[in-house]
């Protein structure tokens, strides 16, 4: 046995590190692969050897997954979960089942391209620069047309004042549609300064395509039992704990709150609250969460749904139906308005969620053209909250260090799949 | 000793060193595997970054990435000379091996800032400037709590400072630079809740373009820095090799062990602090505190 093979044969039944690309109708089903033994999500393509392409994309992903898929250093192997024809990118293997099926594919997957039965794949795209270098020397010193402009298609730091009124350069990059501290799909225009945002403008893209209706799409238009409703709230909102939980470094705490949104049934109130103080232990709220995120009182958050109530707006549309009414439904609120404020009222959202589904009996609620969702109040033909979210952007992050920036976009919980196309903001 | 065999004891502590605590991290991780797949997870994880190819980014500096990737194991090696391991003469037997370990571990602010520099990409970049806004804030205060132990010992030699506590360890007369010194501790080997230049929010900061053997040793690096830290503190607060029946080096042992579990689990549980929190914490809190910890020595010393 040559040496590559020996260590090929010691790495084959390794964690396999995965990038996943999350399209529309597979956010909580990657958050389900995240506990799958011997799988490993990673932030950074570049520590991947599988790209997991989940979901339904539109065409205009192509080139970003493209993108990402090049950036894997091999062995690297393309595996669709979900994913219909005619794919984005080439792929090797699929999976259309559920969490076993896809962690026993792609495992396999890894496993066979480490000892080489399947060969790694070759790029996608040609490895050329954007625009042809024209400078002069190894760094471009003393070129032509270096000071300002474009030399090479990578537009030069501008100078700017910072929030010191210091003249430092102001360095302009796109970040997303995949990275991994956003909501797949969602891309900025950022100018830094430093590790400061001092201007943010949201890419139009239109990526990730709308999954299979789920119960609140479907409380739109026909009524929903509120046990179906409550529990799919409760689940919700403990996924988003997880990612923030990810975010801020507690990885642990990420997954018990994925295992707890795996397990949930109705009346489980108190594994939620335990979360809660182990998550209180990890000092998320002194460390990285207070006073993040307190939007100036101009900004319109009516309709966010657990933003605005984290405001102390008691703005809920579940007070108006009968269903929720009969089991004495009253909403709860935080005042501060900071991010912490938002991760402690989705975590008391979801314990009261998982009370009002023990208590729902056969009720039901909505149907009549809207629905108070997870994310904010949903009216059919009018924009989503993600819409209303994404359309404030600019104004929240400008000035923002690059990791409140983080987690102030993770704290609004935007959906790329409810965005509307052709929304002006957009 | 000879100038081979003191490389032999540095290469043996820094590798082993570095095993036991990615066990340990590992054990503490997400994944909550058993312990037996926790013992072999190293030599896997290795095996694939061996198997990976080095991956380059448009135009890099690809001197500065090699040197940098370079430097921080061999940072961490110099700290480790000045701390002896089994009994009273140190590695090289240095006079002044406190100042030698202080000013290796402040260098280390240049191999992360250049490793994250070098990639020509945003996120390493930003990762090393913010290690630049960490090292400022708490370079002092880290200096401080070390040379503070040197007050009782009246010697600059970690050996000196040793012997000096076989009545006491300093962690009961300095219980504040203790724990001063493991907090900044953890801030220069840019681990948890201060790892701020490899943040999620960055997607992996500095080591987002790294792969392959890069990755590897940077990971080695990191784990070296680790353990030439906890080896220092069990020295300068823990009595290091002293100790009742077992030899002096197994001591240094289950003391650094200790030290290194600790720093692990709490990197696993405490939530990442925010730039600004941090910078502030360093300049308004662990400064005056450390200043603290100098004064009441000194005066206990007099």
């Amino acid at each position: 046995m040559g040496l590559r093979a020996r260590i090929a044969h010691l790495a084959k039944t390794g964690e396999v590190p995965v990038f996943a690309v999350v399209g529309g109708g597979y956010r909580s089903a990657i958050h389900r692969l995240r506990l799958a033994e011997g799988i490993h999500i990673v932030a950074t393509p570049r520590h991947a050897a599988v790209l997991l392409i989940a979901g339904t994309l539109t065409e205009a992903a192509a080139e970003s997954v493209a993108r990402v898929h090049d950036q894997m250093a091999g062995p690297r192997v393309t595996v669709g979960w979900g994913h219909p024809e005619p794919t984005v990118v080439p792929i090797g293997a699929r999976a259309t089942g559920d969490v076993s099926d896809i962690a026993t594919v792609v495992r396999r997957q890894f496993h066979d391209v480490v000892i080489g039965t399947i060969p790694s794949e070759p790029p996608l795209l040609p490895d050329v620069d954007p625009v042809e270098w024209r400078g002069v020397g190894p760094y471009g010193h003393g070129g032509a047309g270096m000071t300002g402009g474009t030399p090479y298609g990578r537009p030069l730091p501008l100078r700017a004042p910072d929030r010191d009124n210091l003249e430092l350069d102001q360095l302009p990059v796109t970040v997303g549609p995949w990275f991994a501290g956003f909501p797949p799909g969602l891309a900025m225009r950022v100018s830094l300064q430093g590790d400061v945002a001092q201007a943010v403008e949201v890419v139009t893209n239109d990526i990730v395509s709308a999954g299979p209706a789920g119960v609140f799409a479907r409380a739109l238009r026909e009524p929903m039992p509120i046990r179906d409703l409550e529990m799919a709230r409760a689940r919700h909102h403990l996924e988003w704990m997880a990612d923030a939980l990810l975010i801020a470094g507690v990885d642990r705490l990420a997954v018990r709150a994925d295992r707890l949104a795996e397990a949930l049934g109705p009346g489980d109130v108190e594994p939620v609250e335990r979360l809660m103080k182990a998550v209180g232990r990890s000092l998320l709220h002194p460390m990285t969460l207070r006073n993040v995120g307190v939007f100036p009182p101009d900004v319109e958050i009516a309709g966010l749904g657990p933003v605005a109530r984290s405001s102390g707006i008691p703005d809920d549309r579940r007070t108006s139906e009968q269903g929720y009414r009969d089991i004495d439904f009253q909403p709860v609120t935080h005042r501060t308005g900071d991010a912490w404020a938002r991760f402690s009222q989705r975590a008391a959202e979801a314990s009261q969620a998982v009370d009002l589904a023990r208590r729902a009996g056969n009720r039901s609620a909505f149907g009549n053209g809207e629905v108070e969702a997870p994310d904010g109040l949903h009216r059919l033909g009018e924009p989503s909250p993600a819409d209303m979210s994404i359309s404030m952007l600019d104004r929240v992050l400008s000035g923002t260090e690059w990791g409140d920036l983080v987690t102030i976009v993770q704290s609004l919980d935007i959906d790329m799949e409810s965005v509307s196309v052709g929304n002006p903001a957009v | 000793m000879t100038a081979l065999g003191i490389l032999a004891q540095v290469a043996v502590t820094l590798v082993g060193g570095a095993y036991v605590f990615t066990v340990a991290d590992r054990l503490m991780s997400a994944s909550g595997t058993g312990v037996r797949s926790a013992l072999v997870y190293p030599v896997r994880r290795l095996s694939f970054l061996l198997l990976q190819p080095v991956t380059t980014t448009e135009r890099p500096d690809f001197s500065a990435w090699i040197l940098a990737t370079a430097l921080l194991p061999a940072l961490a090696a110099v700290g480790a000379v000045a701390i002896p391991i089994a009994g009273p003469s140190a590695g090289g037997d240095i006079s002044a091996g406190l100042v030698l370990f202080g000013a290796a571990m402040l260098v280390v602010l240049v191999a992360v800032f250049i490793f994250g520099w070098a990639p020509n990409s945003v996120f390493p970049m930003i990762g090393g400037y913010r290690f630049a806004a960490v090292v400022l804030s708490i370079g002092i205060p880290f200096s401080l709590v070390v040379l503070t132990t040197a007050i009782p010992a009246e010697s600059l030699s970690v050996g000196v400072i040793v012997e000096s506590q076989s009545n006491l360890w300093y962690l009961v007369v300095q219980p504040l630079g203790f724990v001063i010194y493991l907090i900044t501790a953890a801030a220069i080997a840019f681990w948890g809740p201060f790892d701020l230049p490899e943040g999620a929010d960055l997607a992996g900061g500095i080591v987002v373009e790294a792969s392959g053997v890069r990755l590897a040793m940077w990971r080695f690096g990191r784990a070296a820095l680790m353990v030439t830290l906890s080896l220092m503190g069990q020295a300068v607060f823990l009595g290091g090799y002293l100790g009742p029946v077992l030899p002096g080096w197994l001591w240094t042992v289950i003391k650094t062990a200790i030290l290194l579990v600790l720093l692990a689990l709490t990197g696993r549980t405490l939530a990442r602090m925010r730039v600004q929190r941090f910078v502030w914490f360093g300049w308004v809190v662990l400064l005056p505190l450390a200043l603290v910890d100098v004064f009441v020595s000194g005066w206990l010393a007099l």
